[in-house]
């Protein structure tokens, strides 16, 4: 891990995060639209542990740096939190529509 | 002065009678008995506020204004906003008009509305009204004016739209309300104005009431001397405020409609008092209006062209009442005028004649409306003289005082009007001396006004023939003003008013007679009035020299009075009857007026095809057409493009969102300097 | 180092929270019950938050090492978050019979929805920010779709879901930039790291203000991030919309005024930034209500609008500091009671499984039930900001900060368009007083609704008329 520098996490971490971004707009199934959010998510959790331990590690900075982690810890259990409601509503559609494509979803415009 | 604090009674009392017929009033107005109870407990509170005001005027030291001690309010760091009145001639004359004609009203109202249902919903507005109204002419500050200003403007709203069954009161009284809005827009940016401007003021230590009149009077003349551009502006704002209120062309759209409220409203509110609140704000600020020629200069001219408007559409009118409607958007205008010129209390004393011999008419037409089953078309009218003979007495004395006949009250306000324009040495613009061009026009609309006027009495009271025993049923069932009331046909028979309803209309004759005549012998109203002015103020004298005032005027209502006898002596002619098609092609027109208020109202609700079409019978071609397009299809153009991406389409708003998020985060780097 | 917790502040949200824990017990133990004590354990569990609430007053406090900021904006946020919980909880059995939604579900996820809503007043740490959105915002998007049978409240509840997670994922991404500019997640450290910070750290957190404001705005329907509210509004069921428009927005609003507040430090543009949101907002919000009939719609738009009032008050603390809260917090008082007055109107007309849709079915109201038609017209009064009602002293608060922070261009803007908001709040009340199209019956209210409609209308009228004695009590004199 020595090896590679912070500006390569962050890079990798941008790239999952635009990767997830433009999932969300190009893809139609909700099921992959909300993975693209999860890699998105997954981006933010990388930055936080990058920034953690390259910046703000060691005994000095042990409140700053467990703030990261913390925060990591948090968006897993918010993150799984989503995907219950989440495949929660996708299954309640699925069983009204038979169809869970998001561009047939448009009864409320205007 | 320790007298002065029962003014706190007169404003109390209409708000003790608003929530006693709001709240007790359902119960009572079942019977016969409980109606004249509510109506006599209707009545009272504003008798004695009007008692109470009459007493405070007679102790009132002219020269002195008194603030009325405060309750807090509004308490912030650096602002203060109490409950504090101010007691001077002008806020007391307006009180005792609108408690004196109020009472008078209210009075005959109890006549007038005996078989209406929602007996104490009337008149708790009403009350109401009354309440909102001294809360506008007696605040010591800027803010309670506008609270007032507000609270009329709500009361006017629900007593336009009393009978809100009919679609057409329904759609009356949100017109009312909406072209309002365009006024209290130019107000409150007017008030927003001034108060910053104090606010800013160097010279202001410690002192936080920066909206009362008190501090605004002391700070302001100086901040508006340094700043001639931001007096105009000022001054033109509030004048929008007032052109709303006032109804003043391009905003007098909603008064005419207006009429659609019960004839008693019509009266109170859109004759007598609501309406010249926008000359009380124009006396109560003259300072503003002092400090710019330019802004005077517009005032004038809006308020001459106005008058003029007005008047001509009068003639294509054949509702008695759109009649007094436009004729009083007409005498607006006149005040409108004298306020330009500079003479600041000869508006409000048209406003005060005004008030008398308008508010007469206005009780004289709704005796006559109430005599013909509510049938409002005067050509439906004719030789009513022998059975309405105290409404004709009274509404004769009215209609002489509107001419402009010497001796009576319309008389003596109009002449110094049109002698204070005249005089023009304070509306000017560049080289145009705007004042002495509306001066002019007003005495053409004064010969024009004892004209139509003339028009409307001979063909409701004169004439050969008793026009509604022509009537067939199927004709009577259109254009009818039904309120559970039987159709006027052939045997119909006209009945002369209720006592409640006759003493109205002899008070006000009274006072429309001589009136005028007391307020203006020896100069009383002048010296009264120009006490309450704070500030320096241009002369501005009333009788120009070189110009034969006095005759001009007799000469103009005279010829008018004498015009309108030769044209409808002989009853109603062919060309101006029953079938329109005969009618001349201006009348019709006048009728449509010029095919204004359709183009704003089309233009307004967007609907292009009929608002081309409109724009194509409409008067001004290019200057309306190119405004009211642009800005109709501005917004349609700006909904369009909203609401093109409302797609429906989670993917679609997705990309909306990501657009955002990266030009918020482009500007964000750029304008935060980049790191450096 | 245990810390000890200072319990008077997050008492209430533990109440609620607790609350709604012992309601979703009671369901499952008595199911959908005649006797409804699912509802009634609700009402109970926040009429002590709000009791509580109203009884700690007190200081400004920073507790569990600054997690908890309790601010007078704070107390009164969370004290409008609990009360329109209430009213929503005692007026929604009348509406969900009607509709016939059988889900006694619904009270506990209120609660828990009302807890995200409490946490994210009281905060300037971005973790606990987080937190209290996502509780908001997940029971919010269970509630959307609470109408499982109803195709469109399905629809509604996957665009919120999907459009809420997309937005959080920026939120998120913008908390990593601050903590790796800084080290801490509490936004009033900026401050100093702006100022001693080194260049790149200023472009991250250049970046955190950007990617920040996309989630909060988000939450606020604060155009370009706004366009979820109408289709959401819509489709969810009305007495979900009742507290997703309320109780749920003073959150977002709080913490749009915090975040300003601390971010105003990195300079003018923090300002300007929210100044372009406002406008926006604005613009969007009263152009697009004034072309609606829908009547959820058109309050949908009209909160975009009022969202951008609400940017006009950060901005002007963006700029100038230290501004005081009683602005928004005014405005916010005026804006949760109006806005639950219209919807408890809307509500108490639902009937056999119908309910007002577009602003037609409003026709006759005034003959139907004078109480709602004329309670109606003192809450379009309020939302028009007509005098004196407390929509009025609201916006010229927010409009006297603008002023005190030179920014009069927007004061003008924002005078603008409450104009427009006359002609499309007017629709309704023209609706109200037309003559009754098919269904005429008298309306009857129960007492919960009689009740709830009393208090919004005193609320409203009494907020100017109590102006003094009311903040006297709140403690901002």
């Amino acid at each position: 891990m020595n090896g590679v520098p912070l500006a390569g996490f962050i890079g990798l971490s941008m790239f999952m995060f635009i990767t997830g971004v433009v999932g969300v707009i190009i893809r139609r199934n909700p099921i992959v639209i909300f993975m693209c959010i999860e890699l998105m998510l997954n981006a933010v959790n990388l930055a936080f542990l990058a920034f953690a331990r390259y910046k703000f590690s060691g005994l000095a900075n042990v409140n700053q740096g467990a703030a990261g982690q913390m925060m990591v810890v948090f968006v897993m259990a918010v993150a799984a939190a989503e995907v219950a409601v989440g495949l929660g509503i996708i299954m309640a559609i699925y069983r009204l529509k038979e169809n869970i494509d998001v561009d047939e979803l448009n009864l409320l415009k205007g | 002065m320790e007298g002065n604090s029962l003014i706190w009674l007169t404003l109390g009392l209409p708000i003790l009678g608003f929530l006693f017929q709001g709240i007790c009033g359902r119960f009572l107005d079942k019977t016969a008995s409980g109606k004249k109870l509510m109506g006599l407990l209707a009545v009272a509170p504003i008798a004695i506020a009007f008692v109470i005001g009459a007493l405070i005027t007679k102790s009132l030291d002219p020269a002195k204004a008194v603030v009325v001690s405060s309750i807090p309010w509004i308490e912030l760091k650096g602002l203060s906003i109490p409950f504090e009145l101010r007691i001077d001639t002008l806020s007391m004359t307006m009180v005792l008009i609108i408690t004196g004609i109020g009472a008078l009203i209210h009075l005959y109202a109890t006549g007038y509305m005996a078989e209406e249902k929602d007996y104490s919903r009337f008149f708790a507005y009403l009350n109401l009204f009354i309440a909102a109204m001294l809360i506008l002419v007696l605040g010591n500050n800027l803010m309670m004016l506008f609270i007032g200003w507000e609270g009329v403007g709500l009361c006017s709203y629900l007593l336009i739209g009393f009978w809100y069954e009919d679609v057409a009161n329904a759609k009356a009284a949100n017109k009312a309300f909406i072209v309002n809005r365009v006024g209290d827009w130019g107000l409150t940016l007017g008030l927003l104005l001034i108060a910053t401007l104090v606010a800013t003021s160097a010279e202001i230590q410690g002192e936080t009431r920066l909206f009362s009149y008190d501090v605004v009077f002391q700070h302001l003349p100086k901040i508006l001397a340094a700043n001639p551009g931001v007096a105009t502006a000022a001054a033109l704002l509030l004048f929008v405020g007032a052109c709303g209120k006032s109804a003043q062309f391009p905003l007098y759209l909603w008064l005419p409609d207006a009429m659609a409220g019960p004839t008693p409203v019509s009266a109170l509110i859109h004759a007598a008092t609501m309406v010249t609140s926008g000359v009380v704000l124009m006396n109560r600020m003259s300072m503003v209006f002092e400090a710019s020629a330019v802004a005077s200069a517009v005032v004038c001219a809006v308020g001459a062209f106005t008058a003029l408007f007005a008047a001509i559409i009068a003639f294509g009118q054949t509702d008695i009442k759109k009649v007094l409607a436009y004729s009083t958007v007409s005498q607006l205008g006149f005040m409108f005028v004298a306020c330009g010129a500079g003479a600041y209390w000869v508006g409000m004393f048209h406003v005060t004649t005004h008030a008398f011999f308008k508010a007469l008419l206005f009780l004289g037409s709704g005796a006559v409306i109430h005599a013909m089953a509510h049938e409002q078309d005067m050509r439906n009218y004719g030789k009513l003289a022998k059975y309405l003979p105290v409404t004709f007495g009274t509404m004769m004395i009215g209609y002489l005082a509107i001419a402009g006949v010497p001796g009576l009250s319309g008389f003596y306000s109009k002449e110094e009007v049109i002698g204070s324009a005249l005089a023009g040495n304070h509306a000017i613009a560049g080289a145009l001396e705007v004042g002495k061009w509306s001066g002019w026009i007003c005495l053409v609309v004064a010969a024009l006004t004892a004209m139509y006027m003339t028009r409307m009495m001979w063909l409701t009271f004169f004439g050969n023939e008793e026009q509604w025993r022509k009537i067939e049923p199927h004709h009577a069932a259109e254009g009818e003003d039904d309120h559970g009331h039987h159709h006027l046909d052939a045997t119909h028979k006209p009945h002369e008013v209720p006592f409640s309803m006759a003493i109205p209309l002899v008070a006000l004759a009274a006072l429309s007679l001589l009136g005028g005549w007391f307020l203006a012998s020896g100069g009383r109203f002048e010296h009264w009035l120009m006490a309450s002015h704070v500030g320096p103020l241009t002369e501005v004298p009333t009788h120009p020299e070189g110009i034969p005032l006095m005759a001009l005027s007799v000469g103009a209502a005279v010829l008018g009075i004498c015009a309108g006898i030769a044209v409808y002596m002989k009853g109603l002619p062919a060309k101006e009857g029953w079938d329109e098609s005969k009618w001349s092609a201006f009348r019709l027109r006048a009728r449509d007026q010029f095919g204004y208020d359709s183009l704003v109202v089309n233009s307004v609700t967007s609907d292009s095809a009929a608002f081309s079409a409109s724009a194509n019978t409409g008067f001004d071609h290019g200057v309306i057409e190119g405004l009211g397009e642009g800005a109709g299809s501005a917004t349609s153009w700006l909904g369009g493009i909203f609401n093109s991406v409302q797609t429906g389409l989670v993917r679609m708003y997705a990309s909306i969102m990501l657009i955002g998020v990266v030009v918020l985060v482009l500007y964000v780097v750029i304008s935060s300097g980049g790191g450096k | 180092m245990i810390p000890t917790i200072d319990w008077g502040v997050i008492g209430p949200v533990a109440i609620v929270a607790v609350t709604g824990m012992i309601a979703l017990i009671v369901h499952m133990i008595t199911g959908n019950s005649e006797k409804n004590f699912t509802q009634k354990v609700t009402v109970f569990g926040l009429l002590i938050a709000l009791t509580s609430l109203l009884a700690a007053g007190g200081s400004e406090r920073f507790v569990l090492q600054e997690m908890v900021v309790m601010d007078r904006l704070g107390s009164v946020g969370q004290l409008l978050t609990v009360f329109s919980a209430l009213i929503v909880a005692l007026v929604s059995p009348a509406y969900l019979e009607a509709k016939r939604i059988k889900l006694g579900e619904f009270y506990p996820m209120l609660a828990w929805a009302t807890v995200g809503g409490m946490i994210v007043c009281c905060t300037r740490n971005l973790l606990v920010l987080f937190v209290g959105i996502e509780i908001l915002s997940i029971s919010l998007y269970v509630l959307a779709g609470l109408h499982r049978t109803s195709k469109k409240s399905e629809e509604s509840a996957i665009k919120y879901f999907l459009l809420g997670a997309f937005a959080t994922g920026f939120l998120l991404y913008g908390i990593a930039m601050f903590y790796g500019a800084t080290g801490s997640l509490n936004m009033s450290t900026l401050v100093s790291y702006w100022l001693h910070g080194a260049p790149e750290n200023k472009i991250l957190l250049s970046l955190s203000f950007a990617l920040i404001a996309v989630g909060i705005g988000f939450k606020c329907s604060l155009a370009p991030f706004h366009q979820w509210t109408p289709d959401v509004y819509e489709g969810a069921p009305t007495n979900v919309v009742a507290f997703m428009a309320t109780g749920g927005k003073v959150g977002a609003f709080v913490a749009l005024w915090n975040f300003a507040d601390s971010f105003g430090h990195a300079g003018r543009f923090v300002g300007m930034t929210i100044a372009t949101l406002a406008v926006l907002s604005m613009l969007v919000g009263n152009v697009l209500a004034m072309a609606q009939k829908n009547i959820k719609r058109l309050l949908a738009y009209s909160s975009i609008a009022n969202a951008g009032y609400v940017a006009v008050a950060a901005a002007s603390v963006a700029i100038a500091f230290r501004l005081n809260h009683i602005a928004l917090i005014f405005f916010l008082f005026g804006y949760v009671l109006t806005s639950l007055g219209v919807f408890v109107v809307v509500l108490a007309m639902a009937k056999d499984g119908e309910e007002p849709m577009s602003l037609d079915d409003l026709k006759g109201l005034a003959s139907r039930s004078p109480i709602l038609a004329y309670s109606l017209v003192v809450f379009v009064l309020s939302l028009i900001g007509l005098g004196p009602v407390s929509g009025f002293l609201g916006k010229l608060f927010i409009l006297k900060d603008a002023l005190t922070a030179n920014l009069a261009w927007l004061a003008v803007v924002m005078v603008l368009n409450s104009i427009f908001g006359a002609f499309y709040y007017f629709g309704m009340l023209r609706s109200a007083f037309a003559p009754a199209e098919g269904d005429a019956r008298p309306i009857s209210l129960s007492i919960p609704q009689t009740f709830s409609l009393s208090v919004c209308v005193v609320g409203v009228i009494g907020a100017v008329v109590f102006y003094a004695p009311l903040l006297a009590h709140l403690g901002l004199r």
